[in-house]
């Protein structure tokens, strides 16, 4: 009989030293890549040449990977536009998220969406993620006036956080 | 969906201790991609535990005269080698998952991998509607870090009895453990036959020689909701066969051994039950279906102690995965 409890502890060692990890020693990291796609509507500019909008981005899927992050970027942003009346706008557009300057370029909007990618020097967004809300803020200037009252601008931060 | 996505990776983690498996998230991202990705993943253990559990079966090419016994337990350490702490990740035969870099293919930690954020690529996974999160793929165990090596441990309890003709018989035989949340069971057979009487000259020569033919059934099940759902488990089997010829000295209290033949076994992993897949509702009966099969020549030396009738052994077993094993155990006749 103590022949098998014997191996009976051998099988619970055995299964301790070959199922045991996620939680003990050193914490595990792990990189999660997340788009964050937001719909800035825009709306009451038209004939102006200047707009100013923000709106909060839906972190929920990047926040159920963890709690907490320890590093988070944003690498990437994509626009595009969506039910505008003009096939583009052309125009500055100056992007915030948290306070970071993101982007501050001369770009043509239009359904076709376009990328850039943010340099590591002001691309950090996290304690925006930490707080569970990140809000993305947008101003932009025209080189014609706007066509339509009320569109959207999808602004897409691609976020790489370490958790 | 793309929350799941995300959570997919973690119930791969959560796989390794299985009282946290989120299968209904594993099944979001499509049950031949988890089968894909896990029979890779956990192919070192598999084939560690099939080599491992294949050593002690002997510690002396003499046979026991007629009604002799022996008890022994048995531990064994299958080396898992370099090769086998990565799998060769191809984008290719996977559907809803490939590399974030845009590689084609990438070696990624096995269940005895590393853990450094840095041997860890990111994996993209896409759901049906064409959303995608990427994420560090899963760790290893973290077994080599701690202890400083990758090993599958395994045990056993063996009886041999003495029969006629010089011809050993030996039991393994655990019977069924079951608790609440599994199961256990094992079974083997082997025979051990003089070949040294049989053969004129040679059988005047001062060591013994004989052959070894040897069967191991493991059984076990582990229930991931045995209050809600019992009839979902995962399950892992393994059956070994081994053949050897054997010799052995006698010189004092030591008995020097060893033996050349062939190893293998087959191994399956199976998720059984019916699972649903969290968000998309689909429904999965008996989704994760994996089986290894290896085999492999066999060569090992040992060296036994016997005093009075305790017997103390260790021996190392090169093979597929090499083997370390140590028996103590009683002795009669």
């Amino acid at each position: 009989m103590k022949n098998f409890k014997l191996v009976k502890t051998a099988i619970v060692l055995f299964a301790v030293l070959a199922f045991s990890n996620c939680e003990d020693g050193e914490p595990i990291q792990f990189i999660v890549v997340d788009e964050v796609p937001t719909e800035i509507a825009v709306q009451g500019f038209e004939g102006l040449s200047e707009y100013s909008t923000s709106s909060v981005a839906d972190l929920s899927d990047l926040l159920d990977s963890a709690t907490t992050f320890i590093e988070a970027d944003v690498e990437k942003v994509t626009l595009s536009l969506k039910n505008y009346s003009e096939a583009s706008i052309t125009g500055t557009i100056k992007i915030t998220v948290g306070g970071v300057d993101l982007i501050n370029e001369v770009v043509t909007l239009s359904n076709t969406a376009v990328s850039f990618t943010i340099p590591p020097v002001n691309s950090d967004v996290l304690s925006s993620i930490n707080s569970g809300f990140m809000t993305i803020t947008m101003e932009g200037t025209t080189a014609t006036p706007i066509a339509d009252n009320d569109f959207v601008i999808v602004v897409t931060p691609t976020v790489r956080g370490l958790i | 969906m793309r929350k799941n996505i995300t959570v997919l990776v973690f119930a791969f983690c959560s796989t390794i201790s299985f009282g946290q498996i989120d299968v209904g998230s594993i099944l979001e991202g499509g049950a031949a991609d988890a089968q894909t990705f896990m029979k890779g993943y956990l192919k070192p253990f598999a084939a560690g535990f099939g080599n491992g559990i294949n050593g002690g079966w002997y510690t002396t090419a003499k046979t026991h005269k007629l009604f002799g016994i022996d008890i022994a337990v048995i531990a064994n350490a299958a080396s898992v080698p370099t090769s086998a702490e990565t799998f060769t990740f191809n984008n290719a035969d996977y559907t809803n998952i490939e590399l974030y870099d845009g590689s084609s293919s990438a070696e990624l930690p096995t269940i005895f991998g590393s853990q450094a954020l840095g041997d860890r690529p990111l994996l993209t996974f896409t759901d049906s509607g064409g959303n995608s999160i990427s994420t560090s793929t899963i760790p290893g165990s973290g077994l080599k870090e701690d202890i400083g090596y990758s090993v599958v441990p395994s045990a056993i309890v063996q009886l041999g009895v003495g029969l006629w003709k010089n011809t050993d018989l030996k039991i393994r035989f655990v019977p069924k453990q079951s608790g609440d949340k599994f199961e256990f069971s094992a079974f083997g057979i082997g025979i051990m036959h003089d070949l040294k009487q049989w053969i004129p000259f040679v059988n005047k020569l001062p060591f013994d020689v004989s052959a070894l033919l040897a069967w191991n059934d493991v059984k076990s099940k582990v229930f991931l909701d045995a209050d809600d759902n019992p009839t979902q488990a995962l399950e892992f089997n393994t059956r070994t066969f081994l053949f050897q010829i054997l010799a052995s000295k006698k010189l004092s209290i030591f008995t020097l051994y060893g033996g050349v033949g062939t190893s293998s076994y087959k191994s399956d992993v199976n998720l059984l039950g019916t699972f649903v897949a969290s968000q998309s509702n689909t429904s999965y009966t008996d989704p994760v279906i994996l089986d290894y099969k290896g085999s492999s020549m066999r060569a090992n030396l040992g060296l036994s102690m016997k005093l009075l009738f305790l017997n103390l052994s260790a021996d190392y077993a090169v093979q597929e995965y090499n083997v370390f094993s140590v028996t103590a155990g009683f002795t009669f006749r």
